[in-house]
């Protein structure tokens, strides 16, 4: 577990397994594995099954800044090698995660707490698979127990991965010691062995919740139920609605997770989607603002510019010299000369890093920006 | 023989064993943690739980055999 197994490891494996010399399996391994990369060179792509899929993708140039000096350079276009793994394997390796489903989370509750969280702690693979074994006898209960034990944490789920582990190993303990009841154990004593569990090892974690506050959490959480029934009893129709609704039932689990606060759920993830948007209208409006930005030139270079934008497929360039020189105008800014000297805004990122500009939206007036002769690769 | 050796690897990786083969590259097991989903036409939020996943690095041998040098 968590170590490196080396290709001679898997010849010594497959050599016991199929009978054969080690010397043999190591070069069949290492046939194996030269077919694959001569496939992913000569057809771009790989499909090996029970594996999964090895993709040839082409890198355009790109433009970044040295880290060194901090001036702008391009990172040459290159190929690089993408491997999505086949279902069965996915299957196979997320094993422990198999029970895990996706779900709607409710107006209202809370999710700071995941943000905290960092490193999600390596789990014991024993312990776990023991987790899968006694889910497995009382299948529908299994999923309600895991959420139970997390109801009990009161901690994001998560951390219940971790709380699954420490509520089995104590019976892994108990097992040893003969005591084989243990893996039928019903709900209720499991989670009793958790709460006696934690005041014996003291585990002192700062988002553990006493059982006193859980008890108060509990009554709170019912309170603010029946509050909420009395007011929305206007509304039958709705109602029976809300409680028809067959998929409700694991989610009302979920809330008991994050009650601990009412605050407005976090919108981090929503601002970063909102501003990717954003930038997206941006860029839209600055092409589009072109146009307003009125000087005395304005008819005949808006001309000019609508004749020469065209979106070429961004091709390769090479700068083989310098072909002039522009000075910044009042109303001109660098992709507007980018698009008038060469007919395509592809070569923004070569101009701005032969200019070694450190700011390219923020060119002044007067500036002198040389142009470099670019010919496509 | 050949499902054999992808039935290995898959064992291996299965034990969390990171598998590296030299001059292709290492099949690595990475956690990923559960993350919220907002579905922007609906706005409605989803919790995706954690999973563990494989992912492929190849080795610079095998980058510089598919860049052609």
């Amino acid at each position: 577990m968590d170590g490196k197994v080396s290709l001679q490891d898997l010849a010594q494996s497959l050599a016991s397994k199929r009978n054969i010399q080690r010397k043999e399996a190591e070069a069949f391994l290492k046939a194996f594995f030269e077919t694959i990369s001569d496939g992913i060179l000569q057809d771009k792509i790989a499909k090996i099954k029970g594996l999964g899929t090895f993709k040839m993708i082409e890198v355009q140039d790109r433009e970044s800044v040295n880290v060194n000096t901090g001036e702008r350079i391009i990172i040459p276009g290159h190929s690089k090698i993408s491997f999505t793994p086949d279902t069965e394997l996915k299957e196979q390796v997320n094993k422990p995660f198999a029970f895990f489903q996706t779900v709607v989370i409710n107006e209202g509750t809370s999710i700071e707490d995941m943000e905290k969280f960092e490193e999600l702690p390596s789990v014991d693979r024993l312990v776990v698979h023991d987790t899968s074994e006694v889910l497995e006898t009382p299948t529908g209960q299994g999923v309600q127990e895991v959420l139970d034990v997390q109801e009990v944490q009161g901690v994001q789920e998560v951390q219940g991965v971790q709380e699954v582990q420490e509520v089995h190993e104590v019976p892994g303990v108990q097992e040893v010691q003969g005591a084989h009841e243990v893996p039928v154990e019903p709900e209720e004593e499991i989670i009793s062995t958790v709460n006696s569990q934690r005041s014996t090892t003291e585990v002192h974690n700062w988002w553990y919740i006493s059982p006193a506050m859980l008890a108060l959490l509990f009554a709170f959480f019912w309170i603010v139920l029946l509050i909420g029934y009395f007011i929305g009893s206007n509304n039958w129709g709705n109602i029976d609605e809300f409680f028809n609704k067959p998929d409700q039932v694991p989610i009302v689990e979920i809330d008991t997770v994050y009650i601990e606060k009412t605050v407005e759920p976090d919108s981090s993830y929503i601002q970063v989607i909102e501003d990717s948007l954003r930038n997206v209208i941006l860029e839209e409006s600055r092409i589009k603002t072109e146009q307003p930005k009125t000087t005395a030139n304005q008819t005949v270079k808006t001309v000019q510019s609508s004749v020469e934008v065209k979106k070429k497929s961004p091709l390769a360039y090479e700068i083989v010299g310098q072909k002039g020189v522009r000075t910044i105008k009042w109303g001109d800014y660098l992709l507007k000369i980018v698009r008038e000297e060469y007919g395509t805004e592809d070569a923004l990122k070569y101009v701005v890093s032969y200019n070694k500009f450190t700011d390219p939206n923020n060119v002044p007036v007067g500036t002198e920006v040389k142009l470099p002769r670019l010919k496509e690769k | 023989m050949a499902s054999d050796v992808i039935c290995a690897i898959t064992d291996e990786l299965t034990d969390e064993n990171a598998v590296g083969i030299t001059g292709f590259g290492t099949f690595e097991v990475k956690k990923k943690l559960e993350r919220v989903l907002v579905n922007p036409a609906t706005k409605q939020r989803m919790l995706v739980p954690p999973k563990m996943v494989v992912s492929f690095k190849p080795n610079t041998g095998m980058k510089g055999k598919v860049n052609g040098k």
